[in-house]
């Protein structure tokens, strides 16, 4: 990667914001929180969501993050010492994933945009999630995924309130659902209670390895 | 497959899977070429009328929340602490959209007397029951969802969300895979 690194919402316009804050806005923030500033979506991007009207922009950036997500979880399946269940479970979300990456993609396409730079491998993801590199156990490899999945529930829940194409918001809808049950077969995985709260909002990444909210 | 939309239903799950790469297209996601979409005002967000959505929400809620109270005694024992904790979300649910229709400017809509629900028997029957019951509503609120002016739509997809966790959870307590696609649409 040759692009200059700096800190995730350093110079972005929702700089200002609290994390829980930027990342609410949508997944346009929360890529430009994620990728290498050459690679970033623009400020002009992140504007676009905070006023409600790019659908580009944040279908862009939606892509982005599932890109980021599909490589988090080849990181992990390649990292981490897993169980034969856990690695199933691993598995079976990845090729979800990769599904989000393919309908985003494909109705990207459909709307005459174009995909912004992919996040290349693991240390593009590390920016946001730096507990990546750390994971070694199950247990880790777990946590770390149901982070990963908590901060796409909540990077979607703002962009279908930003989104204006009526059949994007619903793909988004399809999506955000999809990963609130990866949630669940994670949480279940590790012991936790399944659905901790009621109203599934998501969460921001903690950077904290091993940690989940 | 057990998510799967009517054939009306604005978003079909089959579509979305029958594709593959190309499941939102092949969906009629993306029937329109560019210019199309461009001039397609069908697709765009026009203004409904807020309240009645909202109204249709809680009753909703309030039906999940009766379905699970009915469900409850045709259950093992087991099962009854997970129909119990959903219960209460049901309940905290219908709270939130009872508020969200104060805000709208209606009057929250009290849970009906009597919703109609069918004969239950025994457990598995009452956790494919709930599964459907939770599968209504997760079609209305992605049908509905686009159709709301913003402001509601955050907390409304939050409400889904959780909806979409207990189908999967109650699928799961079937022996059914919790997951079984990676679009979850429910089922009008």
């Amino acid at each position: 990667m040759s692009g200059a690194r700096q800190p995730s919402l350093a110079g972005h316009p929702h700089a200002g914001l609290s994390r829980r804050e930027a990342l609410g806005l949508g997944t346009a923030t929360l890529a430009a929180a994620t990728l290498p500033a050459t690679l970033a979506p623009t400020a002009a991007h992140a504007q676009a969501v905070g006023q409600g009207s790019d659908d580009k922009a944040i279908l862009r950036a939606a892509l982005a993050i599932e890109q980021a997500v599909v490589i988090a979880y080849d990181d992990l399946l390649a990292r981490a010492r897993l169980s034969a269940p856990a690695r199933g479970t691993l598995q079976a979300i990845r090729a979800q994933e990769r599904q989000h990456v393919s309908a985003l993609l494909s109705f990207l396409r459909e709307i005459g945009g174009a995909p912004g730079p992919a996040p290349r491998g693991p240390a593009d993801v590390e920016r946001d999630f730096p507990a990546l590199a750390s994971v070694r156990s199950e247990r880790q490899a777990l946590a770390f995924a149901i982070e990963l999945e908590q901060t796409t529930v909540l990077g979607y829940n703002g962009d279908v309130s930003h989104l204006n194409d009526q059949k994007l918001v619903q793909l988004a809808a399809s999506i955000m659902c999809d990963e609130g049950q990866h949630l669940v077969m994670l949480r279940s995985a590790l012991g936790q209670e399944p659905i901790p709260t009621p109203l599934e909002k998501g969460a921001p990444p903690t950077g904290a390895p091993g940690k989940t909210r | 497959m057990h998510t799967e939309a009517t054939p009306g239903h604005a978003l079909s799950r089959r579509g979305l899977l029958s594709g593959g790469l190309a499941g939102a297209a092949a969906l009629g996601l993306g029937a329109c070429g560019p210019s199309d979409r461009q001039v397609d005002a069908k697709n765009k967000h026009e203004p409904t009328d807020d309240a009645a959505i909202l109204v249709r929400a809680l009753d909703l809620e309030h039906q999940l929340a009766a379905g699970y109270t009915a469900a409850l005694g045709h259950l093992r024992p087991a099962s009854r602490p997970l129909a119990r904790r959903l219960l209460a979300h049901e309940r905290r649910h219908a709270s939130s959209v009872a508020e969200l229709v104060g805000q709208a400017g209606a009057k929250p809509n009290p849970p009906r007397a009597r919703y109609g629900f069918r004969a239950l028997a025994g457990e598995a029957d009452a956790l494919s029951f709930l599964t459907d019951l939770e599968n209504t509503a997760i079609a209305f609120y992605i049908d509905a969802l686009p159709k709301l002016t913003t402001r509601w739509r955050s907390t409304l997809a939050a409400v889904l969300t959780a909806e979409a966790e207990h189908a999967a959870v109650l699928m799961g307590r079937q022996g059914r895979p919790l997951v079984p696609s990676a679009f979850v649409v429910g089922k009008a």
